[in-house]
């Protein structure tokens, strides 16, 4: 049996807002395996990038409560210094827009350098250039020498988060997370970045956390997927079961109002009404509000996770919990 | 019998001027579009970034003044009306924003928004209330939305605002500028139903901007694919995504996924190597030839012009070597 590199257990993440406490991540459990592609797919809202920063430290003011253990070691309240030496280094993320990500007063070559050296002290800086022309070389940059020494602002955002990723792999890490790593390039880009991660991944053994909003992306690069609404995840499973036969209507929903590039077909307008907010949750199931499979009972009570085919799934309707006699 | 379009737009043209270390270089944004938009039919533009697919859609309202050639819209050259007449012959021209947040005064009521829309045109004010009780009828708003300021809506309840407001004095052409880009996919499929809803019930012609292209899939009847500034294919919308003869429309296609993991497993992916040229410096002869790999010699010299791919009528496509791989 393998076991999981990262294991997020019943985390919750609430914030404190002038309108009072809003509980952005409500007991999420998800466990990371090593070198799988993991995609966390929700909308606006659905506390699938907060689930993560949470996971490594990088919320300021929140909550944070639960357990994330990265082989063993809880995260959730370690010590400013010792999570340091895993974020970065054994869990590495980037985000979807390099530009912020990136200093824009240092050449690419001295940022590689500073994130290597930060975690290798003992490699010089002549040791750090070299390695960081072969990272961008790596990631398929043309002419990395020279590259090193570019500025943020000369390079296009495709090249931008080629560069995020080289910093992200450079102390080789574990886990990768991405969060929304294509959202803001162009779809060829977008083509080209996917096809990156994927060799990174194969090449490397690392383990893929993909968040995304995007089920297509999903549906190409991914082994497996939890969906989250309003907090929670409400499916999880192997992608090709989660898309052939999803027990939940909000992934149902999901997958019906997608338009598809392969076919003109009517446009579905599936999920009515607006996302759940969490200031103010409805009781019971937080997507029965929307939900066209939806019973009065389902009002009573928050559904957990249960069977549904292949993948599990919060929904009294879809996925009813077997009682045992 | 012969229809004429409802808008031409001939060799259009628009370059910037900007600096560049001190020295003003020019910027080939918009390098000779031809269309024709029919009443009735929806014209898609797509293309990745710096295509010049919004600075077409601009100049179409002259929010941007083109550098040069035509824009005819049913058969008066708007390139050369004054001001004055230009106010005028916007009543049926109007443009809608990928992003409402920024076009919608933050301090104005949904009502004055979209009054405002009707005065400027010189409606009286006695017919004023009624249109703007029509117009939140059409975009599925409530009369208790009225009083409120565009904060207080969600993306999608802003967009359709965005919609009424260009909606206000019946134009005929609306340009659709990535209208659904910004928006979860929920909402994005409503505000799409709600557009082919406006487009059938007021026989509405659109210009639909948009990079998404399975989106524009579900909305276009014609689409013209841009690169670099220019059309490099346009044809009607099931030809050009059945049968695409243009390698880069090829490989945009390609790149597009499929929310289907067992149609992804089978996929084929052209995935383009190297970056966009400058539009500063684009390549000589075909903008494409420097991340295409069918280019030959002939290709750095000869510029491919728009010609009858030999598919389907209205099918034109700017390659000297269009068509499938081989093999």
């Amino acid at each position: 049996m393998i076991e999981p590199i990262l294991q997020l257990e019943n985390l919750g993440v609430t914030f404190a807002t002038h309108a009072g406490p809003a509980p952005a991540v409500r007991g999420v459990t998800l466990d990371v395996y090593p070198g799988e592609a993991l995609a966390v797919v929700g909308e606006s809202g659905s506390g699938k990038s907060v689930t993560m920063l949470a996971t490594l430290g990088l919320l300021g003011r929140a909550t944070v409560t639960g357990s994330a253990r990265f082989r063993g070691t809880e995260l959730v309240g370690l010590q400013p210094s010792q999570l340091r030496e895993i974020r970065g280094a054994k869990v590495a993320m980037i985000f979807q827009d390099p530009m912020t990500s990136l200093n824009p007063v240092l050449t690419i070559g001295r940022q590689l350098s500073l994130a290597m050296r930060a975690h290798q002290p003992g490699m010089s800086r002549k040791a750090a250039r070299t390695r960081a022309i072969e990272l961008l070389e790596q990631v398929a940059i043309s002419q990395p020498a020279r590259r090193c020494d570019s500025y943020p602002h000369e390079l296009s955002g495709g090249m931008r988060q080629r560069v995020m990723i080289a910093m992200a792999i450079s102390n080789e890490p574990e886990v990768l997370i991405a969060d929304e790593p294509t959202t803001a390039l162009d779809v060829t880009v977008q083509a080209q970045i996917m096809e990156l991660l994927d060799d990174l991944r194969r090449e490397h053994g690392l383990a893929l956390v993909l968040i995304t909003h995007d089920l297509g992306v999903v549906a190409g690069s991914t082994d497996r997927v939890a969906v989250m609404y309003a907090g929670r995840i409400v499916e999880t499973g192997p992608v090709r079961p989660l898309f052939a036969d999803p027990g939940h209507p909000y992934t149902r929903g999901l997958l019906e109002c997608l338009p598809r590039l392969d076919e003109r077909h009517e446009v579905r307008a599936a999920i009515p009404g607006v996302a759940a907010s969490p200031l103010s949750l409805p009781p019971g199931c937080p997507f029965s509000p929307r939900c066209g499979l939806a019973q009065p009972s389902c009002s009573d009570a928050e559904p957990t996770l249960q069977p549904h085919g292949d993948t599990q799934a919060a929904c009294f309707v879809l996925a009813p919990a077997v009682v045992s006699s | 019998m012969s229809v004429e379009p409802l808008l031409r737009v001939t060799d259009l043209v628009k370059e910037f001027t900007v600096r560049e270390h001190g020295r003003p270089v020019i910027v080939h944004a918009v390098s000779g579009v031809s269309f024709d938009v029919m009443p009735g039919e929806t014209l898609a533009l797509v293309g990745e970034s710096g295509c010049g697919k919004s600075t077409t859609g601009r100049c179409i309202l002259r929010l941007i003044e083109p550098t040069s050639g035509g824009v005819d819209f049913r058969g008066t050259n708007l390139l050369a009306l004054d001001r004055k007449q230009m106010r005028e012959a916007r009543r049926h021209l109007q443009i809608v924003f990928q992003d409402p947040q920024a076009s919608l005064h933050p301090r104005l009521t949904v009502r004055k928004l979209l009054s405002e829309a009707l005065e400027v045109h010189g409606v009286d004010d006695g017919t004023v209330r009624s249109r703007v009780d029509e117009l939140l009828q059409l975009v599925q708003l409530r009369p208790e939305h009225l009083d409120r300021y565009p904060h207080e809506f969600s993306g999608g309840q802003r967009q359709r605002i965005g919609i009424a407001r260009a909606l206000a004095i019946s134009p005929a052409l609306l340009v659709l500028d990535e209208p659904v880009s910004a928006l979860d996919v929920s909402i994005q499929a409503e505000i799409m139903r709600l557009l082919i809803e406006l487009r059938a019930r007021l026989g509405l012609s659109f210009v639909f901007i948009a990079h998404d292209l399975a989106v524009v899939r579900q909305l276009a009847d014609r689409v013209a694919v841009m690169y670099l500034g220019k059309i490099v294919e346009t044809g009607p919308a099931e030809v050009v995504y059945s049968a695409p003869q243009h390698p880069y429309t090829r490989a945009l296609l390609s790149a597009v996924p499929i929310p289907d993991p067992d149609v992804e497993l089978q996929r084929k992916r052209i995935v383009l190597s190297g970056e966009l040229p400058s539009p500063i410096d684009p390549p000589s002869g075909c903008r494409f030839r420097t991340r295409c790999w069918r280019a030959q010699a002939r290709c750095a010299e000869e510029e491919p012009v728009l010609t009858e791919a030999g598919i389907a009528a209205g099918h034109t496509v700017a390659c000297h070597f269009p068509g499938p791989d081989a093999g």
